[in-house]
């Protein structure tokens, strides 16, 4: 039966050849498309992580949500230790984010202000695509230096040295000042945030009046994808650790909403369009599949005369299909697998600017594109593409198989 | 030398004869019209039988065969082949009888193209599931006994008509079958080839004594079987029998 089908298969060369490349080219393109957008969706994600200081964090519940330190973590540093404990956790980062406005007497700007542990997270300038252009980032020696990336020095006017005052409300609410001075300028890379400022985590607790309480603390696992399955266990841990003062362990995706819904928008989006190409490739099999049955009617009804039933002369029309998806999803993925190592070796510029967006604080910019291959997208598509071209051969399969044999055998008289 | 015995239609019912066509019409509507392609047939054929059967186009000749070999179903009547009604078999039931119980032989575009000699005699063979080398030694004694053995991985497109035919006749008695049905199977060979596929089918009829139907207008054909079914207009004629013409 399959050396049948596969005689049959070639028996309008060119016709199985042309409708071959649409199968391979699109299966390809899909392959190719899902697959940027795959490496797209991880630098967003791996961005939305190092921005957030992990794919884990604690913080006073609300908190992501409000901005505001009336949630926060009562004695973070003791937490923070009692987390790292965990044989999953990898780093733990406390961290005091303030929104607030800083001053100059020449000009206001606001900005996000994150008072950060510098011996726990000592990569976090690289983390947020920062570099230092001036002076000494957060000095030991000098805690009342802060660090403006440069967009916020231009806003104020001015230069490292001068002095800054940032004003935001404390946990009750109340309004405070603290006089603070340029202690560096960092210059943002691309992807980094331009609204920043940086402080020592005991300065940004002082001046907001949270003691020894910090905001959030940012874990860094050892494998990330297993952030669901430890969310819990950690949030076990805290409730035990300390039982009311509501607060809650979240992934990053919690924290990022809307990063996610963009992700799985965009994700659906793309399958529409590209599930919109290969349905005009699914009409052109079934069309050229009903003219091979309707040509071969005669034949097929000799087969059926020779007693293969009916079921199995669909099988014999099925087969051809299948042995066709097989052969050209085959070069497909070939063309696929070339055009994925060109990509993720060469990239794909997309201009000047590129994608550049915010979804919260993460920023997320991509000036060339590259492609990532994810074993979950390439096997959707895969079973996506042989499942439809193999439902474009069910309608010639059923025709086929109602064919009465003397009818069929009469067209030669 | 020829010893005729006319039979009158429906004799012999309720015997155990191999075929059993009992008070068999076809109708075919046509518009208003009704075009009776068998008009209430009775005839029987025993196990081992070579019979001619014989009539002018459009006699019903054609229906008669397809109708024993369960590819088309009597209007009114039924058949019984080997005990067992055919006469209201489904599809996939008929295809399984056909295929156990029947070969084919038609007149012209018996084998498929895209298959060589060998595979087109093994066809029905596999679909009975036959092990491959049983299958073979079957199929290779046949095409060797038929005088094809050196063309068989030929495709139809290069055998002759005649060489073509008899890799049809290979076909039909591979699956062991217990009925060869044959519609004309010479009308499209010169007479020469025709006489001789036909001598070759009365051979193997002989060598496997499987029964042999077949339809055919070529009255040198019809001499060299033993039973003539006439036909006409849908209805059996005559039915002789004669002595074999050797
Ligand atoms: N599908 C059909 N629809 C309508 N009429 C049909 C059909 N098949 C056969 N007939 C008619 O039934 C009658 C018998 O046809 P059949 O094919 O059995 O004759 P035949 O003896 O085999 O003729 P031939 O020698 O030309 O092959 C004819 O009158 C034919 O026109
Ligand atoms: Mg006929």
């Amino acid at each position: 039966m399959w050396i049948l089908a596969w005689r049959n298969l070639w028996r309008h060369r060119r016709r199985t050849v042309i409708v071959g490349s649409a199968i391979a080219a699109s299966y390809a393109l899909f392959l190719v498309v899902l697959s940027i957008e795959d490496h797209s969706h991880l630098v967003m994600r791996d961005t939305a992580e190092r921005t957030i200081g992990g794919a884990l964090r604690v913080e006073g519940s609300g908190f992501s949500a409000t901005r505001s330190i009336e949630h926060h973590v009562p004695d973070g540093e003791a937490l923070a230790a009692e987390l790292l404990a965990h044989r999953e956790v990898r780093e733990a980062r406390v961290e005091v984010e303030l929104s607030g406005l800083l001053s100059s007497p020449r000009d206001n700007a606001g900005a996000q202000v994150r008072g950060v542990d510098v011996d726990a997270w000592p990569t976090v300038l690289d983390d947020l695509f920062l570099r230092v252009g001036e002076g000494t980032f957060l000095d030991p020696d000098d805690p009342q230096g802060i660090a403006l990336a440069r967009p916020v020095a231009r806003d104020l006017q001015v230069e490292l040295g001068d002095r800054v005052v940032l004003t935001l409300s404390d946990p009750q609410g109340e309004m405070t000042r603290a006089l603070f001075h340029v202690g560096s300028i960092l210059e943002v890379e691309v992807g980094g945030p331009e609204q920043i400022a940086f402080l020592r985590i005991e300065e940004a607790q002082r001046a907001a009046g949270l003691g020894d309480a910090v905001t959030s603390i940012g874990l860094r696992l050892y494998d990330s994808g297993e952030r669901f399955a430890l969310q819990s266990a950690l949030q076990a841990l805290v409730d035990e650790r300390r039982p009311d003062q509501g607060l809650a362990v979240l992934t990053w995706d919690e924290v990022v909403p809307d990063l996610i819904a963009i992700i799985e928008i965009d994700r659906a989006f793309t399958l529409i369009m590209l599930s919109l190409v290969f349905l005009v490739v699914v009409f052109a099999i079934a069309n050229t599949m009903m003219m091979s049955v309707m040509e071969r009617t005669r034949e097929l009804g000799l087969l059926g005369a020779l007693g293969l039933g009916p079921w199995a002369t669909a099988r014999l029309v099925l087969y051809e299909s299948v042995a066709k998806s097989a052969v050209f999803m085959g070069i497909g993925l070939l063309i696929a697998l070339a055009g994925h190592a060109a990509i993720s070796r060469w990239g794909i510029p997309i201009g000047e600017a590129g994608f550049d967006y915010d979804v919260g604080d993460v920023h997320i910019v991509e000036p060339v594109l590259y492609s990532h291959m994810n074993p979950e997208s390439w096997l959707f598509a895969s079973l996506l593409i042989f499942g439809l071209t193999t439902l474009a051969a069910l309608h010639p399969a059923v025709r086929a198989a109602r064919l009465q044999p003397t009818e069929a055998m009469r067209q030669w008289k | 030398m020829t010893e005729t015995k006319k039979r009158a239609a429906g004799e012999g019912r309720g015997q155990d004869h191999l075929i059993d066509v009992r008070g068999v019409s076809r109708v075919y509507e046509q518009g208003l019209s009704k075009v009776y392609a068998l008009d209430d047939v009775s005839v029987h054929f025993d196990s081992g039988e070579f019979t001619a059967i014989a009539g002018p186009s459009g006699s019903g000749k054609t229906t008669l065969l397809n109708v024993i070999g369960a590819l088309d179903r009597p209007t009114k009547g039924d058949v019984r082949v080997a005990g067992r009604s055919i006469g209201s078999l489904g599809k996939s039931e008929g295809a399984a009888f056909r295929l156990q119980n029947v070969g084919f032989v038609f007149q012209a575009y018996n084998l498929l193209p895209v298959l060589s000699g060998y595979e087109n005699a093994e066809f029905t063979v596999s679909l009975q599931k036959v092990s491959p080398k049983q299958r073979r030694e079957r199929v290779m004694a046949l095409l060797d006994r038929v005088g094809l053995a050196e063309k068989a991985h030929r495709r139809p497109n290069e055998l002759s008509g005649g060489e073509q035919q008899r890799v049809a006749v290979v076909r039909a008695l591979a699956s062991r079958p217990s009925i060869v049905l044959a519609d004309e199977p010479t009308a499209n060979l010169d007479h020469k080839t025709g006489e001789a596929l036909l001598d070759l089918m009365l051979e193997l009829q002989r060598e496997h004594g499987t029964t042999f139907l077949f339809s055919t207008h070529d009255p040198v054909v019809i001499d060299r079987a033993r039973r003539i079914v006439r036909m006409d207009s849908g209805q059996i004629a005559a039915d002789e029998r004669q002595s074999e013409a050797a």
